[in-house]
């Protein structure tokens, strides 16, 4: 079938934008307000952008009940810092309850029973239980176009610089990341994710050097 | 562990900062040149940045060989048009072999013995064998910061509206896409890939569905 995305002409009882981008890193962003309260929120919009030096990116969408951005794009834009936790197989359900919807300053840190520990070059904690966490200085953010129609929707796209890496030592094996170790959770269309569970290596045919 | 980014050459730093974003989507993206010749490459810093409208970006990193700038990224700017292809697990030996770096204007989707299908609002071809493709119009690109000492690594990142969208009828069922009927495959660090096997539901706390 073929659709006209401005027309969503798809003839589905349910968009499947989503389903179509697949599968999607969650990032799980804890950030502060200029109060000092802590937020953390998952976003699937989320992803590198460069790794010299290293940069990623989350994207909000429109406005969140009591304020006009989401809660981690405005702290992150506020206070400059925000600091990006991996959801393991393992914290799936945590990251879930933090998806509720809140009011600006309650702590999804707490809510979700989560051990919040000191970050080294940002104010925003980690989550302790998290294997690998990103330190992050806020960089710029990019709006993206409206769609007539739908402008309480509109994209924007928050990048920041990692300046900071933790990583729990429990997933390192033979000095390389062990993906399996920690089985990332990652979001696929409607109200599915999926676990990495299985790895291959592929090495590109022309490069015998590449890991 | 804790590494200084800034400091992790002097650390000898040895984990790729790509295995710890992860799964990354990968977009298997076909452009044409000015002259109409297809370009094929895989990226996986791509994803999805709006639902409304649907854009997506794609990040390149550095030059390519003799060329200022990646194919992909240097089409899509001179084009305005690019497609996005998706990797099944079917596809993954093919979207591999397009991982090779030849002179520009060579065909990778010929190169990986796979048949373009015309896109209907843009010029690049799609991928007949892959069972989405998003067509999409070139927004804008916004070059990352440079690192010092790297300055020929500097990341740029590629915007585009989706416009059209092909779906393989045989991956719907009851109305929604079935991921385990195609299996997408993802990245990870080194020359790691995982691939989509299984799926579960999670209703946030707050949905009455």
């Amino acid at each position: 079938m073929f659709y006209d995305a401005a027309k969503r002409d798809h003839g589905l009882p349910l968009d499947p934008l989503k389903a179509l981008i697949v599968p999607r890193p969650i990032g799980w962003i804890s950030t502060m307000d200029a109060q000092g309260r802590v937020n953390l929120a998952p976003y699937s919009f989320y992803n590198g952008v460069g790794e010299f030096p290293p940069m990623v990116y989350f994207s909000t969408t429109g406005t969140y009940g009591d304020t006009p951005t989401k809660h981690s794009r405005m702290n992150a834009e506020q206070t400059g810092e925000f600091v990006v936790n991996m959801v393991s197989a393992a914290l799936a359900e945590q990251m879930n309850v933090t998806t509720t919807m809140v009011a600006f300053g309650v702590d999804e840190l707490k809510l979700a029973g989560l051990t919040a520990v000191p970050c080294q070059f940002v104010k925003p904690p980690r989550v302790k239980e998290s294997p690998v966490a990103l330190e992050c200085k806020y960089w710029r953010t990019i709006e993206m176009p409206a769609e007539k129609g739908h402008e309480g929707k509109r994209g924007s796209v928050v990048f920041g610089q990692v300046v900071g890496i933790h990583i729990d030592d429990g997933i390192i094996k033979d000095g390389r990341i062990d993906t399996l170790a920690f089985k990332p959770v990652a979001r696929l269309g409607y109200s599915e994710y999926t676990t990495t569970e299985n790895v291959w290596r592929m090495r590109r045919p022309d490069d015998p050097r590449y890991r | 562990m804790f590494y200084d980014m800034m400091a992790r050459d002097r650390d000898g730093m040895q984990i790729p900062f790509t295995a710890l974003v992860v799964p990354r989507p990968i977009g298997w993206i076909s452009t044409v040149d000015g002259q109409g010749r297809v370009n094929l490459a895989p990226y996986s810093f791509y994803n999805a940045v709006s639902g409304s409208p649907p854009m997506v970006y794609f990040s390149t990193t550095g030059t390519y060989g003799d060329n200022p700038t990646k194919h992909s990224r240097r089409n899509a700017e001179e084009t305005g048009e690019f497609v996005v292809n998706m990797v099944s697990a079917k596809l993954a030996e093919q979207m591999n072999v397009t991982t090779t770096m030849v002179d520009y204007g060579i065909d990778e989707m010929k190169l990986a013995g796979l048949t373009p299908a015309p896109s209907r609002f843009v010029k690049p071809p799609r991928v007949a064998r892959s069972p989405i493709a998003l067509e999409c119009k070139y927004w804008k690109t916004v070059e990352m910061p440079i690192e010092e000492g790297r300055e020929t690594h500097q990341a740029t990142v590629v915007f585009g509206r989706v416009v059209g969208i092909h779906i393989d009828d045989g991956i719907v069922k009851d109305g929604r896409i079935d991921t385990l009927a195609f299996k997408p495959v993802a990245r990870l660090g080194y020359s790691e890939y995982t691939t989509t096997e299984n799926v579960w539901k999670m209703r946030r706390p707050d949905d009455p569905a």
